[in-house]
């Protein structure tokens, strides 16, 4: 005769039935029961204690280690992008820091010479030429009225611009380009500016505003967006000016057709910096050549 | 309580020597970290329950630890290493929730 055992409905799930029920160790339970079941009293210090240190110390041992194990695995990507931004900021520091150094440099040697043209006649007379030409030319810094252009690209054409890189190549209307840039400034320079800079450079006879890629450069320096143009003169003039001229025609024609935001503002106090100084390799005056 | 000084020498221990683990060792480390949380939260309940024993914990905490290790070593010389190791990872989490409950509603009597 065979003892049959009723099963349960849900034998065949037995595994996720263990799996759910029994997720505490049955050692416990069995090792409750044989303490319940001996008659020695239990013991406050004794080899149980240390074995439980012991897998304790092994417990916080083990989480530290991998702890520290995964913040030291970064991975690789992130290590290499995180290195390249800290070089990044190193550099420009440093190269911030040097630009400083030629600033004040090249403030104090004015200042020298400044000091030793003064003592005689004819050195005044040509530091006081030396100042007209400083400020013609954009060697001296400026103050004075005139006139805030901003540019900005169109809403949204920065997102676009994004995703059309992958697919035309191309930048799409509501970016600015250095056409437009050298629109404004020439129809500024047109309607009389004195002097004109751009996002704090300051523009010279050498100064070329050209493109690389979808950045603008302003003497081989890269500028960010929002561009601000500033020129110096009279704000009534160089507004009437530049709004009839064809600098001012094709900034209205651009703002309406793809949505690039431009704002223009009169000022009462403007100030310019001046250039960086810059070296002639070719060019000389003429009793130098003579 | 004694044993708890156990634990935080364990964890200076792994801030201030800085062990580095073996290469070889390193994939299996953290299924080995959520084997030894399946093994401390059995021992929290237990705890709990009035039931604890410092032998059952001490042995379940390295056999946990050595057989997923093991398992997942197994399943990397088979092939269905990430397999294996998720499995893992499955019941050894379905247990952690488990016991957690238990420990919530032991604790809180909610």
């Amino acid at each position: 005769m065979s003892q049959t055992t009723t099963r349960r409905p849900d034998a065949s799930m037995s595994l996720l039935n263990g799996l759910f029920e029994q997720s505490l160790d049955p050692g416990y339970a069995a090792a409750a029961a044989r303490r319940a079941r001996s008659t020695q009293p239990p013991r406050r210090f004794g080899r149980g204690t240390v074995l439980l240190t012991l897998g304790l110390l092994a417990v916080g041992i083990l989480l530290t280690v991998s702890a520290a194990q995964a913040h030291r695995q970064l991975p690789a990507s992130e290590q290499i992008r995180a290195s390249l931004v800290k070089q990044l900021q190193e550099r420009t520091a440093a190269a911030n820091a040097l630009q400083g150094q030629v600033d004040r440099l090249g403030s104090e040697v004015a200042a020298a010479r400044q000091r030793s043209l003064t003592l005689t006649e004819t050195g005044r007379q040509v530091a006081a030429q030396l100042d007209e030409l400083e400020l013609v030319t954009g060697a001296a810094p400026v103050v004075g009225t005139g006139l805030i252009v901003s540019v900005n690209d169109a809403p949204g054409a920065q997102a676009q611009a994004a995703a059309d890189a992958r697919t035309t190549g191309q930048l799409p209307n509501g970016i600015v380009r250095d056409a437009d840039l050298q629109q404004v400034v020439n129809g500024l320079w047109a309607s009389g500016a004195e002097a004109v800079a751009v996002n704090g450079y300051r523009l010279t006879a050498l100064s070329a505003i050209r493109s690389a890629g979808q950045a603008i450069l302003v003497d081989y320096r890269p500028l960010l967006p929002p561009y601000v143009i500033v020129a110096i003169g009279s704000p009534d003039q160089l507004q009437a000016s530049f709004a009839a001229s064809e600098g001012g025609a094709y900034l209205s024609t651009i703002s309406s057709s793809f949505g690039i935001q431009v704002d223009i503002k009169r000022a009462a106090k403007l100030s310019l910096p001046a250039a960086a100084p810059f070296r002639l390799d070719y060019a000389s005056t003429l009793q130098e050549s003579q | 309580m004694i044993a708890a000084v156990g634990l935080v020498l364990g964890i200076i221990a792994g801030i201030f020597l800085e062990p580095t683990v073996p290469a070889a060792l390193q994939p299996y480390l953290p299924i080995a970290v959520v084997a030894a949380l399946d093994a401390v939260f059995g021992g929290l309940r237990a705890l709990l329950d009035g039931i604890f024993d410092d032998k059952v914990f001490v042995v379940s905490f390295v056999a946990n630890v050595i057989v997923a290790a093991l398992i997942v070593y197994l399943g990397d010389q088979l092939g269905v290493g990430t397999q294996l190791s998720t499995g893992v990872v499955v019941v050894l989490g379905i247990r952690i929730f488990s016991n957690a409950a238990a420990i919530r509603r032991l604790l809180f009597r909610a």
